[in-house]
């Protein structure tokens, strides 16, 4: 599987090319920056920030961004990782960082149901707010990590 | 403090988190400034994006032997096909200063009778 990977023609595209990768690579950068100041914002809003804008206009607005910003994320990611796949599939950073992602999205996940169907404006929904915000944090400090720890 | 100037001072804070490694990760500050030689076994090597590296073994240890950029490794003239695993190279460069980290930072490479200096304007200090 990582064999294959490693051997797709764009994997070895992005491994030899001088401009390729520095470009996935800021994509890469620029998406996650926008996904994680979006979700902070919506973070932010539910925590009691910013009561001039409506908690629902502020989100009607934010998390289309969001959403596309984790989608170019997640395809920059993917391309980042094929040119490595064996070195970073065994980084425990870069494992970390993934189940950190899938904490986030899970807990993004249980906010949109808990706010629409069982608690709208509770603690609960304050309670995973911060949560987010923690883990949006986290999983950028651990992507950053992943060039400095846990590789050979 | 609002929730939002709370945000705004973890933000303000990130640079100096970040400062310490980034020095560690790029450039030369975490190796030594003396020469170092390393003469071992090919057991890995990665010409590509976004640092080549090469594994080699002294008989004791894996070193991680980090080239320069990709552009400037092919330049050299080196490549994954011009060694195979198993090949002794020899690496002239500067090791971590930390002696019980096995990396160092090449300058020049040697394969058999072939030279390969992937820092040519450092390696020329070699030649005097």
């Amino acid at each position: 599987m990582l064999e294959a990977i490693e051997s797709l023609p764009l994997a070895i595209y992005l491994r030899r090319d001088l401009f390729a990768y520095p470009i996935v690579n800021a994509l890469h950068i620029l998406s996650l920056g926008m996904l994680v100041t979006s979700a902070v914002l919506m973070d932010a809003r539910v925590l009691g920030a910013g009561r001039a804008v409506p908690l629902d206009a502020a989100i009607g607005v934010l998390r289309p961004v969001a959403i596309a910003a984790l989608a170019v994320a997640l395809v920059t990611g993917a391309l980042l990782f094929s040119v490595r796949p064996g070195e970073y599939a065994g980084n425990p950073v870069f494992l970390t960082k993934l189940g950190l992602i899938g904490l986030a999205l899970a807990n993004a996940g249980f906010f949109v149901f808990g706010r629409r169907h069982l608690w709208p404006e509770s603690a609960v929904t304050r309670v995973s707010a911060t949560v987010s915000i923690l883990l949006w944090i986290s999983v950028l400090f651990a992507g950053r990590a992943i060039a400095f720890f846990g590789g050979s | 403090m609002s929730p939002l100037s709370r945000l705004l001072a973890l933000f303000a804070a990130l640079p100096l988190m970040v400062a310490v490694p980034a020095l560690a990760h790029h450039g030369w500050s975490w190796a030594s400034e003396d020469w170092f030689e390393l003469e071992g076994s090919l057991t890995d090597i990665y010409i590509g994006q976004p640092h080549p590296t090469l594994t080699l073994n002294d008989g004791t240890n894996d070193w991680t032997v980090e080239l320069a950029p990709v552009d400037r490794t092919l330049a050299s003239g080196f490549d994954e096909d011009v060694v195979a695993i198993g090949d002794t190279v020899v690496a002239h460069g500067h090791r971590a200063l930390d002696e019980a980290d096995y990396r160092m930072k090449a300058v020049r490479l040697v394969v058999g009778d072939a030279t390969y200096d992937v820092y040519p304007e450092f390696a020329a200090e070699l030649d005097q």
